[in-house]
């Protein structure tokens, strides 16, 4: 290749050339439409020296809002010693598409405590020559990197105390803000955090059955157990049904769900408790189910107290027991059995009833037949 | 609701075409025409590099190596950007992102009309092949 001698002295050419052009023909890429959105930015994450973190909870959202495919770069920022970890890379986005990238931080021992910025960086990519613009969109967190340490671990237990397989999530309560700090879907986490307060939560089949806040200091080892009741109720209440023709309470009809989330049980006993004044009145098993499958059923049961109603307040409240162990319980429902007037005793209450709607069968039998009378007599007529 | 951000790069190439060596910023004048999208608060930031992170523009006869200082010496350029057209206002760019604006705050839907983003190129007076260069100018929204 020929030597040029480039210089100012020179007259032809004295000007060095610099082509910064973009001579090939341009990408088929179109610039731009490219966000990210997520909760990364959110987090203000506090960590002690040797601890890494995920959760579900943590993450970013890369959208191609161009005509085009992009090609798309992910890098992160972070201080010596710590690592962002992500589920994806390098990646191309076609037009529309979007992408969700799990974010992981992993603290080594040898990060040196202090408060630091995180960032994670989706880049689009272009190629060919020239001085090629290309678009970036980026979130940041805040680090704190604790010196201090202390220990946890969270367990998962169902009713019997049992070990379950359940998603246990950690959060560090920071400002009144819950900050991802473990997850696991073991039913089991140990995890190194750092002092300050926490709060645990177990989930089965997406809801949350179990939660404890609990606070941990430096150098402790706490363990937490979350029991989880897998099986609970669901839109419990009392309908108090009334004779029409004297007002009076003739039966209450007590509706609920039970909500099974977990595995069959063998047997499985809905007892309802009954209060009078807030004193225990009776205990009645209003449902046995051999087996409880896994399963959402719904159910009711019509009640009479043994000795008929009183003018009086009454308490309903349903307990579930599995395998004979109590598992469940509702919140008590109370009805004023003097709001709408009282029946007589129990015993007669039934009769009352189909008393009630025999007689109104009866009178409309009477009304249709005497008014079909009347127009017969008045056609005749 | 979580943060959103978006750009828009509507200039895919940038040619500074024939320019002197030993040049100053203001003697090479471009601009991009950029466009951000937020629904909260942000930061438009923004570097260059050879594609691959490295402080260069590449070229098949040699490299100039980027000078972050705006003070190109032999074998160097230097790139000035700003989210405006003044040169004044303008931030000399590095290999890791530099903020070019004030803090940008939420927009419409159709965004922050900032459009054109002014860049000046600066290379030294001696050591660069006479060459057509390959580099990328990055431009970024981040939340602030």
């Amino acid at each position: 290749m020929a030597k040029l001698r480039w210089g100012r002295a020179l007259t032809v050419p004295l000007i060095f050339i610099v082509l910064f052009s973009f001579l090939l023909t341009p990408l088929p890429v179109k610039a731009g439409g490219l966000a990210m959105s997520g909760s990364f930015y959110r987090q203000k994450f506090e960590l002690p020296q040797g601890v890494n973190i995920s959760s579900p909870g943590i993450y970013v959202v890369i959208f191609n809002n161009g005509g085009d495919a992009l090609k798309i770069n992910m890098t992160t920022e972070a201080p010596m010693g710590v690592k962002l970890a992500l589920s994806e890379e390098d990646f191309v986005l076609t037009a529309g598409e979007q992408k969700k990238v799990m974010v992981g931080v992993n603290v080594t021992e040898d990060a040196v405590p202090g408060e630091y910025a995180l960032k994670i960086s989706a880049e689009a990519q272009r190629e060919g020559a020239g001085i090629k613009i290309v678009g970036s969109v980026a979130q940041t967190a805040t680090l704190t990197i604790i010196g201090e340490t202390a220990s946890v671990e969270v367990t998962a237990v169902n009713p019997s105390g049992e070990p379950m397989p359940a998603v246990v999530r950690l959060y560090k309560l920071v400002d009144s803000e819950k900050a991802d700090f473990g997850y696991s879907e073991t039913g089991s986490l140990k995890i190194k955090v750092s002092p300050g307060k926490y709060l645990a939560e177990a989930y089965v089949g997406g809801k949350k059955l179990a939660e404890e806040t609990f606070d941990i200091a430096a150098d402790e080892e706490k363990t937490i157990i979350l029991t989880v009741k897998t099986v609970c109720f669901e839109g419990f209440g009392i309908v108090p049904n009334y004779y029409t023709e004297t007002g009076k309470l003739a039966f209450v009809q007590v509706v609920y769900t039970i909500n099974n989330l977990y595995q069959t049980y063998p047997e499985a006993e809905v007892v309802l408790k009954v209060t009078l004044d807030g004193t225990p009145l009776e205990e009645t098993t209003v449902a046995t189910l051999t087996p409880l499958e896994k399963v959402r059923v719904g159910l009711k049961y019509n009640y009479i107290p043994a000795g008929g109603w009183v003018d009086r307040t009454y308490g309903f409240m349903l307990q579930l027991n599995l395998e004979g162990e109590p598992c469940a319980t509702t919140l008590e429902e109370q009805l004023n059995a003097s709001g709408g007037g009282v029946a007589g005793a129990a015993s007669h209450s039934r009769y009352y009833i189909i008393g009630g709607v025999a007689a109104a069968i009866v009178a409309s039998g009477v009304y249709l037949l005497i008014r079909r009378r009347r127009k017969t007599k008045a056609s005749s007529a | 609701m979580q943060f959103y951000g978006e750009i828009n790069v509507n200039t895919a190439t940038v040619d500074f075409g024939t320019i002197a060596l030993g040049s100053a910023f203001a003697d090479n004048a471009e601009t991009a025409d950029v466009k951000n999208i937020a629904n909260g608060n942000y930061n438009e930031t923004a570097k260059t590099d050879d594609g691959s992170g490295d402080g260069k523009w590449l070229s098949a006869a040699a490299n100039v190596t980027l000078n972050t200082a705006g003070t190109p010496g032999a074998g160097e350029f230097s790139l000035a950007i700003d989210d405006t057209t003044t040169l004044a206002s303008s931030v000399n760019m590095s290999t890791a992102y530099q903020a070019i604006n004030s803090a940008g705050v939420q927009t419409g839907e159709a965004g922050y009309p900032g459009g054109n983003h002014g860049l000046w190129l600066a290379v030294g007076a001696e050591g660069i092949e006479a060459a057509e260069y390959t580099g990328t100018i990055y431009f970024q929204i981040v939340n602030a």
